[in-house]
This record gives C-alpha cells, structure tokens and sequence, in this order.
C-alpha cells in the first residue's frame, strides 16, 4: 500500500562516544542524515526536513545534498509536498522545513513546547538547535502551517505518528511492514541515544507488496 | 536527551508496535543502506 524511502543528505564523521549515551569508546562512527518519504497514497507524505547548506558548513558535515533535491529525485516535487511528520526538533529535523514551501509541519504539542521554552538557554539543548528555525514555529503556526499534535494520530489510511518520548520532549516515528526481502534493521545498531519525540508508525491491512 | 526512563519506555512502544513484523528502522545509522534496497546513490527503499 505505501513505498516507504530513505534519503540521505548528508554524512558526519565522530566518534561512539559522542553519539552514544554513557559510551566509553572513542571509535570512529559516521553518521547518516535522513529524510524519509511515504508514497503511494492520496499524496506524498515527507518525515523530517533536514537542514540547509549552512549548517552542514557550521558543523562540519560532509557530503550534504539539499533535502529537496532528494526529494526531487524520487520524483517529488518539493513544493507538492503537503504534510512534513516531524518526528522532533532538532536542527537536523526541522531545519530544513522551508524547503517545502507548501507542507504543513505536524509536530507533538510537547516538543513545540520544549524548545519554544525554558530550557534552550542551556549549552546542553542549544547545541542540538537552530533557533531561528525554531523561531519561525510562531509564523509558520500563525500561517496555519503547523499542526500540534498531541499523542498518536492517524495520518492517512494504515499511517499513524506514535508520540514516543525521551530523546527530545516528545516525538513521533514511521513504522512499516517489511517485505519479505528485509532483515529487520536492529534498534540498537547506531539509533540515536533517545528516540526521537514523534514516530510515526505505519501499518498496513493488507499484507505489504510495495 | 530529556529523560532517560521515557526514552526506554519509548524504546518499549516502539517495540510493542513492530510486533511480530519486528521492522524497526534506526535513523542516522548507515546500514539502513546495506539492510533494504538502493535504489539508486542515497535513496534507499525500505518497503
């Protein structure tokens, strides 16, 4: 029923100890940066929206290809794009939203809430943020471009956002049936040390043939 | 990081609702690649 694509933008170079919560080991890690892209029902439904090219230069990131050419090279317009899931707010989920001029950004009430609030004043949370995107949550949501969400919601038929806490205020994940060519990816392998605030899940009712 | 405890909770629900399909795709990890299908350089079909 729904294609299911990652898309890489971009890649960093750092060690476990960074990513990992409470890791010891210095040994090198590469990152990936995704965005995904659900397809196959009444319209395209993007996760996440990466950054732009400054930030990819601010912070040393490699190999970074604007989001949207991705996009467009699955054979998306940016533009046509009408829902962006977010699943949280750092800067490399959210710092890319202008991208895709016409989406409307679905984010959990908590995560809105935590970054737009008291704590980005600290080192701890600033580092993992953008503000001026950040602070374009107040236009974007006074042009009814942003839906706050709160909880698990249905998306489109058999596609639902989990709010899943933690890693930031609150997020939401994607989940799929697997074709039958799939090993299952390992949660442990390189996930984040926190999931995301939002996942968003979906499944299917009939068995998948993507 | 926010909480600890809610982020293992999470883990746990994002678990319970792989279920017995037990498809979780890790995000930032660059297996993803190697584990579903390239379909051409930096986009890869997970189903």
């Amino acid at each position: 029923m729904y294609q299911v694509y990652a898309l890489k933008y971009a890649e960093r170079d750092l060690t476990a100890c960074q990513f990992f919560y409470r890791e010891a080991s210095h040994a090198p890690l590469t990152l990936h940066y995704y965005v995904w892209l659900i397809l196959g029902g009444p319209h395209p439904i993007l996760v996440d929206t990466g950054f732009l090219d400054d930030e990819a230069r601010a912070r040393g990131i490699r190999n970074y290809v604007s989001p949207a050419a991705m996009v467009e090279r699955a054979g998306i317009k940016p533009g046509d794009v009408p829902i962006a899931l977010i699943t949280h707010l750092h800067y490399d989920h959210w710092a890319g939203h202008s991208l895709f001029p016409r989406a409307e950004y679905w984010i959990q009430r908590d995560e809105v809430a935590f970054w737009t609030g008291p704590f980005g004043r600290y080192e701890a949370f600033r580092q993992s943020a953008n503000p001026d995107a950040l602070a374009r949550l107040v236009t974007l949501n006074y042009a009814n471009r942003v839906r706050i969400i709160e909880g698990d919601r249905e998306v489109l038929p058999g596609l639902r956002v989990h709010r899943v806490g933690g890693h930031t205020a609150s997020a939401a994940t994607p989940l799929g049936s697997r074709s039958s060519r799939s090993r299952p990816a390992a949660a442990r392998s390189c996930s984040p040390p926190t999931p995301p605030t939002s996942t968003a899940t979906w499944r299917r009712a009939s068995p998948c043939r993507s | 990081m926010t909480s600890l405890p809610e982020m293992l909770a999470a883990f746990e629900t994002i678990h319970t609702l792989a279920g017995a399909e037990r498809l979780i795709v890790a995000g930032h990890d660059p297996e993803v690649a190697d584990r579903f299908e390239r379909v051409e350089p930096g986009i890869i079909k997970i189903v």
